[in-house]
């Protein structure tokens, strides 16, 4: 199956009929205004406007060294931009982290020592540790807090177990209990599904969805897992260095995928290949050429992720 | 064969290192389990080096200013500078432009080196310091000079070190499972990091006297090292790090007033008692337990096979 080139001007690419792009008012949890942020001189995020609606699910796709990690950290409070501004719920990121019951965040797993040794209801009681009171334990209802917390993940049954002896899913159901105590608003996670197999991963995004619906809250999800971002988010933002494309993920289409991804694209997806033309990729540091990217339909991919000719509204078929 | 009388005479010669051995047992062992699950054992080893720039530093300024020529500034100027180069390692390194293994061996050496050139510049100066400075005492460690002072230093120290960790239990816990994830949940990580720091620092200074700048080293690693293999609790492991570090001291301590090893340096006898505590227990976990630290124990493999239970991912 052969595609026609795609003509696609670089970083205006914007759905217009995506809303995460428009500031709603209070509908918006998080508002950033035209970020950009460098490491030393090599700019890794280039004037990024995103609004997250309240109630949402967002995922963030890029491929490696896109800058979504950046984000994510701009996010927290951990770096801050350069220019523009964000605010999470009316306040700073790093006000609105510290506090712990507005945003969870979820980290990457691998940056823990997992032989370090810590019982899963004490990871998830260092959640609290914003609450504490100086040189004070913590309380009863605290405890209960995180027993709580703990059921909602269904880990409660390991609770007095050392963290470093679970599985890839069960940690990051841990995890995400630590993220939950605070009754936050917002949920970030990094790469979630990172480490947890095929089966695994279903029925943990099958839970996130539900803790989403039963805990009213907005979850924003950094992820390569492309899968993942498809079967479980409302709204996708794709981010290379600029963030290109951004509305729910039965919009995003193939060329924009291979925008973003590039020669990621061929790890990402395989099957039935077809050709782009250079003309598809104008991305300022863009391999130039022909490329070979391929298609399998996902379990649960919606008709746009499909290998099909048809353009979207945003593509443009030059003229025969 | 000694008798009753002796044996008490003994003890009595010795009752100040009898006491220290326990302190600084205990405050190393504390300050052992954050130094071995941060992965800071170089720093330590770093630090503990530098106190020998530091002590120079403190007999070649004693010349000049007669006041600080006593106990307690020579303390106070070997700690400084101790904490100094921890901070100069620490920010060198920050930029990543020199990585950190790299900055400490820098340090390391350099401070040594500095430690060394103002000791021998000090021999060419008339008069000798009131404190007298042996080498071999400084890398080894040494009792007979332990005093009423040391010991009331040892044991402020002891207990500010304690008064910390217990104040500051869950936020050192945080940084040390998961330091980005603690500065997201608003735990001041730069100051933390600074007071472990000082932590290091301070012990070290204290604990030099006895085992010398070489073997200190062992003291802030081994109870620690030893403990994790013992519990899978961080309570456990701290109270297992405080047990071995104490017991380790104390037996060396007794051990290192009787002959024949009363004519030695402290120093390699704790060392080589709590080496043969470690040998004893990784032997153990090693070749009777052989059950990986990180391998799910029997009752976990239980849970993830039943139907229903989540996450099928791979543990470790």
């Amino acid at each position: 199956m052969t595609f026609v080139p795609i003509d696609i001007t670089p970083h205006t690419h914007v759905d217009a009929r995506s809303d995460l792009g428009l500031h709603q008012g209070t509908e918006d949890v998080i508002c950033i205004r035209d970020v950009s942020y460098a490491y030393d001189a090599r700019p890794a995020l280039q004037h990024i406007t995103l609004h997250v609606k309240r109630g949402s699910i967002l995922g963030i796709i890029g491929p490696n060294g896109g800058g979504k990690s950046t984000l994510m950290k701009l996010m927290l409070g951990v770096i801050q931009p350069d220019s523009g501004s964000i605010s999470i719920l009316g306040r700073s990121p790093r006000e609105a982290c510290s506090n712990g019951s507005l945003v969870g965040y979820v980290p990457q797993r691998h940056v823990l020592d997992w032989a370090f040794p810590i019982s899963v209801r004490q990871v998830v009681t260092l959640g609290l540790i914003g609450r504490k009171k100086f040189l004070g334990g913590f309380t009863r209802q605290q405890r209960q807090q995180v027993q709580a917390a703990l059921q909602a993940v269904e880990m409660a049954h390991l609770a007095d177990q050392p963290i470093g002896g679970l599985s890839g899913g069960q940690q990051q159901r841990v995890f995400i209990a630590r993220a939950l105590v605070n009754q936050p608003q917002i949920l970030f996670l990094d790469e979630p599904t990172t480490g947890i197999d095929q089966a695994g991963q279903e029925k943990f995004l099958r839970m996130l969805l539900e803790l989403k619906k039963t805990l009213n809250l907005t979850l924003v999800m950094v992820s390569h897992d492309l899968r993942s971002v498809v079967a479980s988010c409302d709204r996708v933002a794709c981010l290379s260095r600029t963030l290109h494309y951004h509305d729910r993920p039965q919009g995003l289409s193939p060329d924009v995928l291979f925008k973003v991804f590039q020669c990621d694209l061929d790890a990402v997806l395989d099957q039935h290949s077809h050709t782009h033309d250079s003309s598809c990729c104008d991305h300022d540091h863009a391999p130039v050429g022909p490329a070979q990217a391929t298609f399998v339909p996902l379990p649960f991919a919606p008709p746009a992720l499909r290998p099909s000719p048809v353009s979207t509204s945003q593509r443009k078929t030059p003229a025969p | 064969m000694m008798s009753f009388s002796d044996f008490l005479y003994l003890v009595h010669l010795n009752r100040y290192p009898l006491m220290v051995g326990p302190i600084i047992g205990c405050m190393c062992a504390i300050v052992s389990v954050f130094v071995v699950l941060r992965r800071m054992s170089l720093i330590s080893e770093g630090v503990s080096h530098a106190g020998f720039g530091g002590i120079g530093l403190a007999v070649l300024l004693a010349y000049f200013f007669t006041p600080l020529d006593n106990a307690v500034w020579r303390q106070v100027i070997t700690g400084a500078f101790c904490m100094g180069t921890a901070f100069l390692m620490g920010y060198v390194s920050r930029k990543k432009k020199v990585s950190e293994d790299s900055a400490i061996g820098i340090f390391l050496a350099a401070s040594v080196a500095v430690g060394q050139l103002l000791l021998k510049i000090r021999v060419t100066l008339p008069g000798g310091p009131k404190i007298p400075v042996d080498t071999e005492h400084l890398l080894f460690g040494d009792f007979v000079n332990v005093t009423a002072t040391d010991t009331l230093l040892a044991g402020i120290t002891a207990l500010l070190v304690i008064c910390a960790v217990a104040a500051l239990y869950h936020q050192f816990i945080y940084i040390t499972l998961d330091e980005e994830m603690a500065r997201v949940n608003g735990v001041n990580t730069r100051l933390l990091n600074a007071i472990l720091l000082m932590m290091i620092s301070l012990v070290i200074v204290m604990c030099v006297k006895m085992v010398g700048f070489l073997m200190i080293t062992a003291l802030m690693i081994i109870p620690g090292a030893t403990a994790n293999m013992l519990s899978r609790r961080f309570g456990g492991v701290f109270i297992a790090s405080i047990l071995i570090g104490v017991l380790g001291t104390s037996a060396a301590v007794c051990l290192s007033i009787v002959p024949p090893f009363s004519r030695s340096s402290p120093g390699p006898i704790v060392v080589l008692l709590l080496f043969a505590i470690f040998a004893i227990v990784w032997a153990y976990r090693h070749f009777f337990k052989p059950r990986p630290i990180n391998e799910p124990s029997p009752l976990q493999s239980q849970v993830e096979k039943e139907p229903g239970a989540f996450g099928h991912g791979h543990s470790h």
